[in-house]
């Protein structure tokens, strides 16, 4: 309904996918969070959802801005499937974690979106390498 | 100026003398609000003009005055109004801290923002959940491009005053029932030791609002009709209080 930019024959993943790469520093995630609530607001999610998101966004990317090493990107990539919104933020971090599963951070995430995934630089150990974070908020015509 | 409202004191004193959940102390409590009613409205006048909608602002110093209300202790002698004035007020100012602009943004889209505010929350109340921006559109006879518009203006509503205010003198709303178990959900935290005291320290509305969200599943929209705030004002609420935990867990 209404989502007539919707390529023909994409069974979803990658067809409606948006991208952005910003320094990473605290004064850009008012632009990330712009972005994700633009996009999931006209992806018709409600507003309680985008609400959250931009939260749960701003949680994430936070915590990886203060994890990444001087002069890294942090890049947002933004999936609009036909089942959920999956958004995927990273960057290179100098101590190998940003958001440890328990924490409080996580916590907070857990409960804005419906799943949290994180990604770390192989098996933990604490070397400098990629590490992100995906949320994924179901569109609720898809929980019922 | 005291003389105008002098015939409140003798409805308090009436009130007092009856049974606290009787009808009849309701029905009272209700007179004596509809009875001072202008006075809310006038101090709303006075601020109006500010930059934020007149109906909001009318009903924020209502709320003023209902604390007032629920407050004021006949026996200790003084008059209503200038025990009621300040509390007002003070409900009043916290609004405008807690929703100025604090980058220009054209009049049209303010009206806008503004707008989506209070159509989101009839929406709300008519459909039990949260409106998308489909239904927005349709209601306000607007697309969907233009409902983004509008909310995107919203996220430059107070964002430079997060680190403002601070001080622990927030009243407290009028919530006193359980909050659900906030204990057994702080099991499932690692660093709870370190979360409570921080939580503490956050003023009372923040910390409520963050309580309801993160350990209650509450929704931002169950939130605001709880606290009599928009869902909007919610959302501002957990993003300063979030913005202030990790800052401080850090």
């Amino acid at each position: 309904m209404g989502q007539d930019d919707v390529t023909a024959g994409a069974p979803g993943a990658g067809a409606r996918t948006v991208e952005i790469k910003v320094p990473a520093r605290v004064e850009n995630l008012a632009t990330l969070r712009a972005v994700v609530a633009a996009i999931a607001t006209l992806e018709d999610l409600d507003l309680d959802s985008v609400s959250d998101l931009r939260l749960a966004v701003d949680e994430a990317c936070t915590a990886l801005i203060r994890s990444s090493l001087e002069g890294a990107d942090l890049v947002l990539v933004v999936d609009s499937r036909d089942d959920a919104l999956h958004i995927n933020a990273s960057t290179t971090s100098g101590t190998g974690s940003a958001i440890a599963p328990g924490s409080f951070g996580w916590h907070v995430m857990s409960s804005l979106v419906d799943e949290v995934l994180a990604e770390s630089p192989r098996d933990g150990v604490d070397t400098a390498g990629v590490v992100g974070v995906t949320l994924v908020t179901r569109r609720v015509s898809y929980l019922q | 100026m005291t003389s105008e409202y002098a015939d409140v004191l003798d409805m308090f004193r009436l009130l007092d003398g009856l049974a606290e959940d009787s009808e009849a102390h309701a029905e009272q409590r209700e007179r004596i609000i509809s009875r001072c009613l202008p006075l809310a409205d006038h101090i709303a006048h006075r601020f109006n003009g500010r930059g934020e909608a007149r109906d909001d602002l009318v009903q924020v110093a209502r709320v003023g005055l209902l604390n007032a209300v629920n407050r004021f202790d006949v026996s200790t002698g003084s008059d209503f109004e200038s025990f009621a004035v300040p509390t007002i007020m003070g409900e009043v100012r916290r609004h405008f801290r807690d929703n100025s602009w604090s980058v220009k943004v054209p009049r049209r889209l303010k009206e806008l923002h503004l707008r989506l505010g209070s159509t989101s929350a009839e929406l709300a109340q008519r459909l039990g959940r949260a409106p998308n921006a489909s239904e927005l559109a349709d209601e306000l006879d607007m697309t969907r491009e233009e409902i983004v518009e509008g909310l995107i203006a919203g996220s430059s509503y107070n964002t430079l005053s997060i680190e403002g205010g601070g001080g622990g003198d927030e009243d407290a709303p009028v919530i006193a029932d359980s909050l659900g178990d906030v204990d057994a959900a702080l099991e499932q935290i690692e660093d709870r030791e370190t979360l409570r005291p921080v939580l503490a320290s956050l003023p009372e509305r923040e910390r409520t609002v963050l309580l309801l969200r993160f350990f209650d599943s509450q929704t931002q929209t169950q939130i605001a009709e709880r606290i009599g705030v928009s869902q909007m004002h919610v959302s501002r609420l957990l993003a300063k209080s979030l913005a202030r935990l990790r800052d401080q867990l850090e």
